[in-house]
C-alpha cells in the first residue's frame, strides 16, 4: 500500500510540474469577404504604428476603421499566434470583452421601444427568484440604474473568492448564480442612484432581466441587432462552443507583471464564456465598426433611445463618463462615444467621433485588465492612432 | 484523494500513539523534517479539496529555542507543483509554539516569513529586437508570510520519530502587480526524524 501511495505522489508531483498546454489552434487561412478602401490615406501611417507596437511587445493588433470620405479600412500587425508564428489577420475573430455592453443596452433599449421593459421599473420585478435571492436591496435597483451604473450593486470580478479561485481553476466556466454567489448578503456600495460606478455586475443582471423577458438575450441580440445589420462575422452564444472558432485569436497575459508573456487562450475563453451582458462577445474589427455606425446612424433603435444612450452620468469628478452602454470620451479636445473592453487575455477599444463622422476599433491580444508593461503599450497605441487619424 | 491520505495518516498516528509507553519525551534540536505537502490558491479553508491534486515535498529543521521546548525555530524548504498557478520552491522559516496538550500529542501554532520561486506554469515568452524568443523556466521570487496550526506526536526514547500534519496559511506578495497579495493554503503530514 505505501509503495502505492508514494507512486501516486510521485506521478502528481512529476504532472504538477509539467507545463499546462493554454495554447489553441489558429486559423490562419480565412480570407476577409468585406471590402475595405486599399487606398485609404492614412493606412501607411496606421499601419507603421502597429508594426511600430508589434515590434515592441504586444503579440498582434487589429483594427478597422471608417471614415466618411474614404469608406472602410482595416489592417493587422504581429501573431494570432506567437508559438507558431500565425499571422494576426483582419478575419479573425478579436474579443470584444466589455463592449459587449453596448450591444446589451442596444438590446435593452429595444425592448424598452417594443413597451416590454420600463427603464424605471425595479429589477425586482423582472429577475426570476434564484438571481433575486443573491442581491440586496433588489427593489431598490431599477434597469435604468444598471445601464447607466448608478445602481451601488458590487462589483463581483473584484471579489478576493473569484479572483482566488478563477486563477487556481483557469478551466472553470463560471455560471451567473456563481457569480452572483461572490456578492451575495453584500450591502450596496452606496444608494442607488446616488452615484456612478462602474461594475460589470449591473450589465450582467442586465442579461438576466433580458433572459427573463426574452427567454435568451443572447439570441435576441443575434436575431434583432446582428441579423439585421448582417453582422456575420460577429458571435455571442451562438453554439455552447462558439469560441472554439478557429479564427479566433489566441490570448496572452504577464501573469507575473515581468514582462513575460503566456499563452492563456483556454482561461481567456473559459472566463469569456462564464459572462453573459458584460461580456462575451467576439467579432471581426469590421463588424463592430458596421455595428457601431448601423447604431450611430439610427439602423438599430429610434433617436430618442439613441438620445438616452447620449444622457451621460457624471463620474466623481464631476465629468460626464457614462450614458447607457457608452462611454463619454474627450481626446485632444475631441468628443467621443464608445466603449473600451479589457480582458485577462484581450484589450479594445470602440470609438466613434461625431463632429469628424470617424469610427475606429483597436483590438490587441494581450490582457489589458491587469497592469503591465503590454498593457501600457496598448494605451500608448490607442493614443497613437487617435493622434494620427485626429490630425 | 484527501479521504484517502488523511485516513492513512490517522490510523497511523493512532496505532502509534497508542503503542507509546508513558516515557518522557526527548526532543532535540536540528531533527530532519520531511513530508509531503498539498497546495492551493484559495481563500482560507476554502477550495481544500483542491489542494490533494498539487503535491510538493519539503525538507527542513528545528532548534529549540527555549528547554521546556516549547519554543522553536524552524526552517523548511520545499518544491510545490501546481499546474494552474505556478510550479516552484518555497522557503520558509517559522517560530512556533508548541505546547504539550495530551499524552503524547502536541499541537503547535507558528509564523513567520519566507519566499516562494514561482515558474510560469506553461511556456513563456519576452519580446526581443522585434521577435519572440521562449524564456525557458522563467519566474519570480514572491516573499511569503505564513501561519499555521499542526498537530503531532512527541518522540519517545523506543521510535525517536514526531509525525505531525499541519494547517498553513500564507499571503504571498507581488504574484501580480493588479493582484498584490494573494492568499494560499498548505495542508502538510511530515515527521521530524532525531538522530
Amino acid at each position: 500500500m505505501k509503495y502505492i501511495l508514494i507512486i501516486s505522489l510521485l506521478i502528481l508531483l512529476i504532472t504538477g510540474c509539467t507545463p499546462e498546454p493554454f495554447s489553441e489552434p489558429v486559423d490562419s487561412t480565412c480570407v476577409s469577404s468585406d471590402p475595405i478602401n486599399s487606398g485609404y490615406s492614412g493606412s501607411e501611417a496606421l499601419q507603421n504604428l502597429m508594426n511600430k507596437y508589434t515590434r515592441l511587445g504586444l503579440p498582434g493588433v487589429a483594427m478597422a476603421v471608417y471614415s466618411p470620405q474614404e469608406g472602410f479600412w482595416a489592417g493587422s500587425s504581429g501573431y494570432a499566434k506567437i508559438e507558431d508564428k500565425t499571422p494576426m489577420q483582419i478575419c479573425q475573430l478579436q474579443y470584444l470583452q466589455s463592449v459587449t455592453k453596448t450591444y446589451m443596452a442596444v438590446a435593452v433599449l429595444q425592448l424598452y421601444e417594443a413597451g416590454k421593459i420600463d427603464l424605471d421599473q425595479s429589477i425586482s420585478s423582472y429577475l426570476p427568484l434564484p438571481y433575486k435571492g443573491y442581491l440586496t436591496d433588489s427593489e431598490k435597483i431599477t434597469v435604468r440604474m444598471l445601464l447607466n451604473h448608478t445602481s451601488g450593486v458590487n462589483e463581483y470580478t473584484e471579489d478576493p473568492g473569484y479572483v482566488t479561485y478563477l486563477l487556481q481553476h483557469p478551466r472553470h466556466t463560471f455560471t451567473s448564480e456563481e457569480l452572483l454567489g461572490f456578492i451575495k448578503g453584500k450591502p450596496l456600495r452606496f444608494e442607488p442612484g446616488a452615484k456612478y460606478q462602474y461594475t460589470n455586475t449591473n450589465y450582467m443582471l442586465l442579461a438576466l432581466v433580458v433572459d427573463a423577458i426574452t427567454g435568451d438575450h443572447a439570441g435576441y441580440i443575434r436575431q434583432h441587432i446582428l441579423a439585421p445589420l448582417h453582422l456575420d462575422n460577429t458571435l455571442y452564444y451562438n453554439t455552447p462552443d462558439y469560441l472554439q472558432d478557429p479564427r479566433l485569436v489566441n490570448t496572452y497575459w504577464d501573469r507575473f507583471g515581468t514582462g513575460t508573456l503566456e499563452n492563456n487562450s483556454v482561461m481567456q475563453k473559459a472566463n469569456v464564456s462564464s459572462m453573459v451582458g458584460d461580456d462575451g462577445m467576439v467579432a471581426t474589427p469590421l463588424d463592430v465598426i458596421k455595428f457601431t455606425k448601423g447604431l450611430m446612424e439610427g439602423k438599430l433603435l429610434k433617436p430618442s433611445s439613441l438620445a438616452l444612450m447620449k444622457t451621460w452620468v457624471n463620474d466623481q469628478v464631476n465629468k460626464s463618463t457614462y450614458g447607457m452602454g457608452l462611454f463619454y470620451y474627450e481626446q485632444g479636445g475631441h468628443v467621443a462615444y464608445g466603449h473600451g473592453g479589457a480582458g485577462l487575455g484581450a484589450g479594445c477599444a470602440m470609438l466613434y467621433f461625431p463632429e469628424h463622422g470617424l469610427y475606429l476599433f483597436l483590438a490587441t491580444n494581450v490582457g489589458t485588465v491587469t497592469e503591465s508593461t503590454f498593457a501600457g503599450l496598448a494605451e500608448s497605441l490607442k493614443n497613437e492612432v487617435l493622434e494620427a487619424l485626429l490630425h | 484523494m484527501k479521504n484517502f491520505l488523511l485516513l492513512t495518516f490517522l490510523l497511523w498516528a493512532t496505532t502509534y500513539a497508542l503503542a507509546q509507553e508513558k516515557t518522557a519525551p526527548t526532543n532535540r534540536s536540528l531533527p530532519l523534517m520531511v513530508g509531503v505537502q498539498f497546495h492551493s490558491l484559495a481563500l482560507p479553508l476554502r477550495d481544500v479539496k483542491t489542494s490533494f491534486s498539487n503535491v510538493g515535498v519539503f525538507v527542513g529543521t528545528e532548534l529549540l529555542l527555549n528547554r521546556k521546548s516549547t519554543l522553536v525555530q524552524q526552517l523548511s524548504v520545499g518544491w510545490q507543483s501546481n499546474r494552474s498557478v505556478g510550479s516552484g520552491m518555497m522557503v520558509m522559516t517559522q517560530t512556533a509554539w508548541r505546547p504539550r496538550i495530551v499524552g503524547a500529542f502536541y499541537t503547535e501554532l507558528k509564523a513567520g516569513v519566507g519566499g516562494w520561486y514561482i515558474h510560469h506554469p506553461t511556456d513563456s515568452w519576452r519580446p526581443a529586437n522585434g521577435e519572440w524568443v521562449q524564456a525557458r523556466n522563467s519566474g519570480k521570487w514572491l516573499p511569503l508570510i505564513p501561519v499555521g496550526i499542526s498537530v503531532g506526536l512527541n518522540p519517545s526514547r523506543g521510535l525517536p520519530i514526531s509525525p505531525f500534519i499541519s494547517y498553513q496559511l500564507f499571503v504571498a506578495g507581488h504574484y501580480n502587480p493588479s493582484a498584490p497579495l494573494v492568499p494560499n493554503q498548505l495542508l502538510q503530514a511530515g515527521s521530524r526524524i532525531h538522530f
